[in-house]
């Protein structure tokens, strides 16, 4: 651990710190929300370490708390998952065979990918994914512990506008990569085509959709 | 009780699955080699599927593409809320209201799949298929 903390440097472990107290104070609301609707203190927790995944975990609890089927929201929650597939098919030198394979599997989530992709060397993407999941790992479900012990006192930690920074901090992460031009068109052509979609499209499809724009970062690179 | 069974049992599936595919990728890496160039494409995939994450994370809430008052406009510090409809411009105060449980973006009451929604037609609509 402390080796990883070396090789990436001061800039970097910074980025990690901010972005894991950030995903931690969304745990907060998440286990608010969890526990206001219905839920024991003990499930938003145990739900955070095993799934790992916020927006799909949200999804779960809002469809089950508005009276849908637990088999229709694991379904629900499961599409909006399915993005970590091609995630993990981006990284092939982060994720090495082995024992730690599994515990690297189970790290990967929008943020440590995003940290991973933007390191140009294998070393600093493998100490970036692991700590930023380690991280991850870490602070998501102890927000959710937090928040569902403080049940409805900060029912509304919406109010202070922290939703907004999930994005924000994703595209600050994205932006070196988007340097590139096929890239970059192909990035926006996939948010258009989200966007788009998003209004009669079940979540998590719209996202995937987005993939239909990759070949234009082919296209452009050649030309 | 059996409700309370089916809700965690549907939650392992939840984490199995979500398991699965994070295995999927590096399993079918280390099975197929890939041409530097496919390699490249994969990246640009994971790149874009974050550009999507975030365009509809920022602009749109839950399933609807109605602008005002979504976390990213609301960092710009404009459309103080969704869930009302008298103030357009910046910097005013959003009123308290309940927030949906339904994802990250924080919704109005009365989005689809929240218990204040029910008859509305996104909610009901929602409810149907549900069903």
């Amino acid at each position: 651990m402390r080796s990883a903390w070396r090789t990436l440097g001061p800039g970097l472990s910074h980025g990690i710190t901010v972005m894991c107290v950030s995903v931690g104070i969304i745990g907060v609301s998440y286990g608010a929300i969890a526990v206001s609707s219905g839920f024991p203190v003990w499930f938003p927790v145990l739900t955070a370490v095993l799934v790992l995944a916020a927006s799909s975990e949200f999804l779960f609890i809002g469809i089950i708390a508005a009276g849908g089927s637990p088999a229709a929201a694991a379904a629900a929650a499961l599409l909006v998952n399915a993005r970590h597939l091609s995630y993990g098919l981006a990284l092939p030198d982060v994720i090495q065979p082995g024992w730690r394979r599994v515990a690297m599997t189970h790290l990967m989530n929008d943020e440590s990918v995003v940290l991973a992709l933007a390191e140009p060397d294998p070393a600093r993407k493998r100490a970036a994914y692991w700590l930023c999941g380690a991280g991850m790992l870490a602070c998501w479900p102890a927000g959710a512990l937090a928040g569902a012990l403080l049940g409805s006192a900060v029912h509304d930690t919406a109010a202070l506008g922290l939703d907004a920074m999930f994005p924000a901090v994703i595209l600050a992460l994205i932006l070196p990569a988007l340097r590139d031009r096929g890239t970059r068109h192909a990035a926006l052509a996939g948010a258009a085509v989200a966007l788009a979609t998003t209004a009669f499209l079940p979540p998590g499809l719209p996202e995937l959709l987005a993939l239909v724009a990759v070949p234009l970062s082919m296209r452009r690179s050649e030309a | 009780m059996r409700h309370q069974l089916a809700v965690v049992a549907a939650m392992l599936l939840l984490a199995l699955g979500t398991f699965a595919f994070r295995l999927a990728g590096p399993v079918l890496r280390t099975r197929i080699a890939l041409p530097a160039r496919a390699g490249r494409l994969l990246e640009t995939g994971a790149v874009v599927l974050l550009a999507g994450l975030v365009a509809t994370t920022a602009l749109t809430t839950d399933h609807s593409f109605a602008l005002p008052g979504q976390p990213g406009w609301r960092s710009a510090g404009c459309w103080p809320g969704a869930g009302h409809r008298s103030s357009w411009w910046c910097s005013l105060p959003r009123p308290p209201r309940r927030s949906c449980a339904c994802c990250r973006c924080d919704l109005p009451v009365n989005s689809p799949g929240s218990p204040a929604s029910r008859g509305t037609v996104a909610g009901d609509r929602f409810r149907r298929r549900q069903a």
